[in-house]
């Protein structure tokens, strides 16, 4: 190349870059139509440009000194494997962790900041705020220790890039962005919930995994409680530093860098949560826009844009961002700390329901040709009797059925549809959480043998009334009435139906009310668990009392005996064939009921250890419903995962019931533990997290977070999740159990053994299930105890044995070890 | 080592703004030594595992040389654009050693370009990137010079621009072309080594 022919690809250079990329092939065809040649040189440099080009050379070079440790080096039972970074407060490693065989990052104390008892103090004290977080978007702490006179802690290694190096110059696609965004503020939010400010919240503090997960690190600056002065002393005065680099005080600790720094940071004033916030906002500033918010020529522009310059709207950078979004970023990065949001969770929901907004808007414009979606609420119960509750609650379900029938029909799930059960919300709102275009309310009062019924259909959209109607009839009209108002939902929406022959909607199942009442009583109380079971036992007995043909009363029964003994509330001995019997009528009575063959499936494997019956009988609720969700979770766990070892298939089912109802406390709790056994730990966590939140006083979700903590190796956390959850249940066995293996984990066995003692004790006052004590006794290392108990479970065949002597749950580990059990257990889950 | 007295830096400063090409000429082995001795001191000190930011050592040389000696110069630009080409010479001796360290087993040095934990940090080869300014010299000398003021003297464009006694407006095309053509150049080179 010549330097007259650079200065010719030069000038056409510039001007392409000025360019879209897309219209940057059509100008250079214009400018030089007869020089393929210089075209061709142009589109090279120009193509050369769209990787990375944006951020080449804009940082000033910089030099790390020889590192404290070379490959190779031992510190205690770890050995460097490279150095993966340096900053203000160390170096850190990779390194090998010889005893769990696993690699961690070192993060290395520098030797002359751990002589200095204050340095040090802070070095201590950040690595235990951050250790005691716990949040799969926050980069864990393992341990803090010393080794040869050094300092440091270890750490999750997180594989994967920084998120500064993640993003394109163009910003993120919305979706992606939504989803960084949305756990970066719940991982705050957790941690300011502890009392924890990061101080430094900036794109090369957050990793994105290689499944494009987000996890924050180094809560450098993080500090328990309020912030003492000493550390802002120095940052006013430095702030004259270079843009971009790093604020430090003297002591070498980093302080903030810049461009994501707040107001009040850079004024030296105290810094608390909604500092981060405007960090954050920042951050969601420049993975929207591709650049971030404030920019300056040097360091005193940049400060002077920072605390009194309005940034620049969003949706001028980037016209596809939507207004909704503008108005967040904005909010977070507003001088004042009182005119942001008031918490992490807070812009955490804002974010959250905006994608809500967006998704619903989008799903609306796409679906309305083609589908509408609809929300049944639970029917108000007007009547003095609180028993009418459950007949209320019925009809509701009646009517969800009914509508789940007509195609092209959308239903949110009953579970999600009644966790707004007497609460009093805007129905927009619930439209937007349910994801729905209408929601039909009502109301029921009964008086002697006279039924009012009310129902109003609302489009929740545009906020006006579809229909409405009101039936003054008798009580034994109740199937009618439920009939009536779904076929006036299907004309109101002026939907077709899935096939023709049908006459009804509704297939009542019994024409006795009483019989109904008692079903629908039945059906909530087994839908709570516990020792609700016991009285939904006692329903149902006396719904197929009253009316002997009622298949899905029998079904019910079925899955209350069922349930009574793989909870460990009844003698397996003596529930289990009651199961299967009722099951059996079910299905002879309605062959095609979901609800009979799925009741058939779980007495099948539960009960009769006949694992080939028990699938085709799931398979074949599956397909007469593909939305029971029941159906599913007990397929995709106990079948799939427990019986076979299926795990990722097992996980893939539960979540199936998961999307299906998004609100259910119930589908998470079973979706979590699915995902610990497939291995999907984090995803684990975090769903029954969620559960919990869902329905704080489900003893299921909170077994279900207690487990699978134990499984993802947080043994302390589970045994605080597991304390709750005894306190809540009456001392469940499930969990004794799974704190017995846990604790010993910990390295307790006095703790585990007292466990054990205490389950023992119960036994003699009332049943305990064998299998369970048998986990504990191994737990306790009292081999002999454990062997003799997993004996009796097998031979009064306790479910358990299915659930937690399964080979592929962890507890049993130290029976699988011993040949004495395989003498008589191994039958059970051939390998 | 003893530091060079900082009076007579600010003097040959104020000297050369006045027109005396002679004064530079004594002036730039003085912020050499005092660059160097900066960078020495970072880099094989005792405290290891420092990182030494090339515009941060070219601020702290300004601070001590200039202002600290109470001299009337008031212009950081050329004085960073002096420091710009010096840093370059200290960061690829540096770069050099390092290789040969390398070779020779030794300890090793590292450049990075963020401080993040990453397995692979996207850092220039500088030894690459100062052969390619030396190529793109051969070009465009005023391009290459600019690359210098902003990467090694950290300089903006409006200070490149003073510096250089152009507009804004070409340096900020010199920039932006420079890159791509330097981009391409260091990818290709790397490729075929």
């Amino acid at each position: 190349m010549t330097p007259e022919r650079w200065q010719q690809i030069k000038a056409l250079l510039y001007q392409a870059q000025q360019l879209a990329p897309e219209e940057r092939t059509g100008f250079l065809e214009r400018s030089c139509p007869s020089d393929r040649a210089l075209q061709k040189e142009v589109e090279t440099l120009l193509g050369s440009g769209d990787e990375g080009l944006s951020r080449f050379l804009e940082n000033s070079p910089r030099e790390v000194t020889r590192t404290t440790l070379g490959p190779g080096a031992k510190l205690g039972p770890y050995e460097v494997c490279s150095l993966l970074g340096a900053g203000g407060m160390g170096e850190v490693y990779r390194a090998r962790d010889s005893r769990l065989r696993r690699d961690v990052a070192l993060k290395v104390l520098p030797p002359e900041m751990a002589t200095d008892p204050n340095r040090l103090k802070r070095f201590q004290r950040e690595a235990r705020a951050v250790a005691a977080l716990n949040h799969p978007h926050i980069v864990t702490i393992h341990s803090v220790e010393e080794a040869d006179g050094r300092h440091f802690l270890t750490m999750e290694l997180v594989d994967g890039v920084a998120l500064s190096q993640f993003l394109p110059r163009e910003g993120l696609a919305l979706d992606k962005f939504y989803e960084l965004a949305i756990p970066l503020a719940d991982a705050l939010a957790a941690a300011h919930e502890k009392g924890i400010v990061h101080r430094d919240l900036k794109p090369a503090n957050i990793m994105v995994d290689n499944r494009g997960s987000v996890k924050i690190l180094d809560f450098g600056l993080a500090k328990v409680g309020a912030a003492d002065g000493i550390d802002n002393a120095g940052s006013r005065r430095r702030a004259s530093f270079d843009i971009g680099s790093e604020i430090q005080t003297q002591a070498g600790t980093v302080m903030g860098t810049l461009p994501y720094m707040s107001p009040e940071q850079i004024d030296g004033r105290s810094v608390g949560p909604r500092s981060d916030l405007f960090s954050l906002g920042a951050v969601f500033y420049e993975m929207a826009a591709g650049q971030p918010p404030f920019s300056g020529e040097d360091a005193s522009a940049l400060v002077s844009s920072i605390r009194e310059a309005s940034t620049r709207p969003v949706t001028e950078v980037r016209a596809d961002v939507p207004l909704g979004l503008e108005r967040i970023l904005e909010k977070c990065l507003a001088k004042d700390p009182h005119e942001r949001y008031g918490s992490a969770r807070d812009l955490s929901e804002a974010l959250q329901g905006l994608r809500r907004k967006i998704a619903f808007a989008q799903g609306a414009m796409a679906d309305s040709a083609v589908q509408d979606s609809i929300a049944v609420l639970p029917f108000t119960n007007m009547s003095s009797d609180p028993e009418n509750e459950f007949f209320a609650d019925g009809i509701t379900e009646e009517i969800i059925n009914a509508l789940a029938q007509i195609e092209q029909l959308r239903v949110a799930a009953r579970s999600s549809a009644f966790t707004f059960k007497q609460k009093h919300i805007d129905l927009r709102i619930i439209g937007e959480r349910l994801n729905v275009r209408s929601v039909l309310t009502g109301s029921v009062r009964r008086v002697g043998r006279r039924l009012r019924i009310t129902a109003q259909l609302q489009d929740v959209v545009d906020g006006c009334q579809l229909w409405s109607e009101r039936y003054d009839r008798n009580v034994e009209d109740v199937f009618a009435i439920q009939d009536e108002i779904a076929r006036s939902i299907r004309e109101r929406l002026k939907i077709t139906f899935r096939g023709t022959g049908h006459a009804t909607l509704v297939k009542p199942g019994t024409k006795n009310v009483e019989a109904y009442q008692l079903y629908a009583k039945g059906r909530a109380l087994l839908y709570r668990r516990g020792g609700a079971i016991v009285g939904a036992v006692q329903c149902f007995e006396q719904a197929v009392a009253i009316d002997c043909d009622y298949a899905l009363a029998w079904a019910g029964l079925a899955d209350s005996y069922t349930t009574l003994g793989y909870y460990g509330l009844a003698r397996p001995e003596a529930s289990m064939p009651k199961g299967m019997e009722a099951a059996r009528r079910a299905v002879a009575l309605d062959p095609t009921l979901a609800e009979a063959h799925n009741a058939l499936a779980m007495a099948s494997l539960m009960g009769a250890w006949d694992k080939p019956q028990a699938k085709r009988e799931f398979l074949q609720a599956i397909q007469l419903n593909p939305t029971y969700i029941q159906a599913r979770d007990w397929y995709g766990l106990f079948y799939l995962q427990f019986a076979e070892g299926r795990l990722d298939e097992g996980a893939e089912q539960a979540k199936l019931a998961f999307v299906s109802d998004p609100l259910s406390s119930y589908a998470h709790a079973i979706y979590g533990m699915t995902c610990a056994f497939a291995g999907r730990k984090e995803e684990g966590i975090e769903v029954s997290r969620r559960a919990v939140e869902l329905d704080p006083d489900s003893y299921l979700a909170r077994f279900a977070l207690q487990f699978v903590l134990h499984a993802c190796g947080k043994f302390e956390e589970s045994v605080s999740v597991g304390e709750s959850a005894l306190a809540m249940s009456g001392r469940h066995s499930w969990s004794m159990a799974t704190l017995a293996v846990c604790v010993a984990d910990l390295g307790k066995p006095a703790d585990a053994d007292a466990i054990y003692e205490e389950m023992l004790a119960r036994g003699r006052r009332q049943y305990v299930p064998p299998a369970l004590l048998g986990i504990a006794a191994s737990a306790a290392a009292r081999q002999d105890q454990a062997l003799a108990h997993a004996r009796e479970a097998y031979r009064v065949r306790d479910p358990h044995c299915e659930i937690f002597l399964s080979r592929y749950i962890d507890f049993p580990r130290r029976l699988y070890s011993d040949p004495r059990f395989r003498e008589f257990g191994g039958h059970i889950t051939p390998s | 080592m003893p530091s060079p007295s900082p009076q007579p830096v600010s003097a040959l400063l104020a000297e050369w703004q006045a027109g005396d090409e002679e004064a530079l000429r004594t002036l730039l082995p003085l912020v050499y030594n005092e660059l160097r001795r900066l960078a020495h001191l970072r880099l094989r000190s005792e405290r290891p595992g420092h990182t030494l930011e090339s515009t941060a050592l070219v601020h702290e040389a300004y601070v001590r040389l200039v202002k600290q000696g109470g001299g009337k110069f008031q212009n950081r630009a050329h004085f960073f654009a002096i420091c710009a080409q010096l840093m370059r010479q200290i960061l690829i001796e540096y770069a050099r050693s390092r290789q040969a360290a390398k070779r020779d087993g030794g300890q090793k040095l590292t450049l990075i370009d963020s401080v993040a934990l990453v397995k692979k940090s996207r850092s220039v080869d500088l030894l690459v990137l100062d052969q390619a300014l030396d190529r793109l010299a051969k070009l465009d000398p005023q391009q290459s010079r600019i690359v210098e003021l902003r990467f090694f003297g950290g300089l903006s464009i409006e200070e490149t621009a003073r510096v250089l006694e152009i507009s804004p407006a070409t340096v900020k095309r010199d920039w932006s072309t420079a890159k791509a053509w330097l981009h391409h150049e260091m990818r290709t080179a790397q490729h075929d080594t």
